[in-house]
């Protein structure tokens, strides 16, 4: 049996993976069901390759399938698979930073995709989406430390299909870009579980 | 029932939202069309890229609270 000890070392999850259902119905809405599987892959520490249907998550939840989902239910959604959770308002990045932490919380926020840079996001989509922030960190650009987040955006394919990550589900944020996109925007609502990993 | 958490809302300044609230998160609506023009499309993106206003954040040694 496995145990995750971080959220970087589980499996990330994609939207438009064969457990979402169809392309039409619902795999195109399912950000936010697929970063729920993720975080109770992570909690439950599911095998690589046998997570949680993403789908099956959306009908065990009794959410109608071929739409979006709202923070609660996919706050349902995790409760639904044992892991208990809240919908939180965060206002700054300390809040979020002592929240996440590192690695042992995995976070999922609503952003509004245009706020984030193109080659930040790495696809075409600026509208609402579900992400999921996996552990505070940093990247060195230009010899300087840049402080961010690791963080899965599901809407990728897995490796083979239309359009796979070429981060591989680990994609970083700059602190400052989150400021902007996320802290300096309406709504901020996050699906926080209730307890790091191992502290329940 | 409330969840048993390992941090304590009120200090830590966050609010705890009920059932009820709309929600505007997790509205992706991509559509079948706009699998076929993404990579043109996000292409036109990243090419203006430098005039979005985040682009400056994406490497900055950000130090603020």
């Amino acid at each position: 049996m496995v145990h995750w000890k971080r959220a970087t070392d589980s499996q990330p999850r994609f939207q438009f993976e064969q457990s979402s259902g169809t392309l039409a119905n619902s795999q195109i809405f399912n950000c936010g069901p697929t970063g729920s599987a993720q975080q109770a892959d992570y909690y439950n520490n599911s095998p690589k390759g046998a997570g949680y249907s993403i789908e099956g998550g959306r009908l065990k939840a009794g959410i109608g399938q071929g739409r979006p989902t709202n923070a609660w239910e996919q706050a349902e959604i995790l409760r639904r698979r044992g892991v208990p959770c809240d919908v939180v308002v965060i206002d700054t990045l300390p809040q979020l930073d002592e929240l996440l932490g590192y690695g042992r919380r995995p976070i999922g926020i609503g952003v509004e995709m245009s706020r984030v840079t193109a080659t930040t996001r790495g696809h075409s989509f600026t509208g609402w989406h579900r992400i999921t922030l996996l552990t505070r960190s940093h990247r060195i650009r230009g010899g300087k430390r840049v402080p961010g987040y690791t963080y899965t955006d599901p809407n990728f394919s897995p490796a083979g299909g239309h359009r796979p990550d070429p981060k591989k589900g680990h994609r970083f944020i700059s602190r400052a870009e989150l400021r902007h996109a996320y802290i300096e925007n309406t709504p901020r609502f996050a699906i926080v579980p209730a307890h790091k990993k191992g502290q329940g | 029932m409330k969840p048993k958490r390992d941090y304590d809302p009120e200090a830590l300044g966050v609010q705890i939202l009920g059932e009820g609230h709309a929600s505007a998160i997790s509205h992706n609506a991509w559509d079948r069309a706009s699998l076929h023009d993404d990579a043109e499309r996000f292409a036109e993106q990243k090419a203006e890229d430098r005039k979005h206003p985040a682009w400056s954040l994406r490497d900055k040694p950000d130090t603020e609270p």
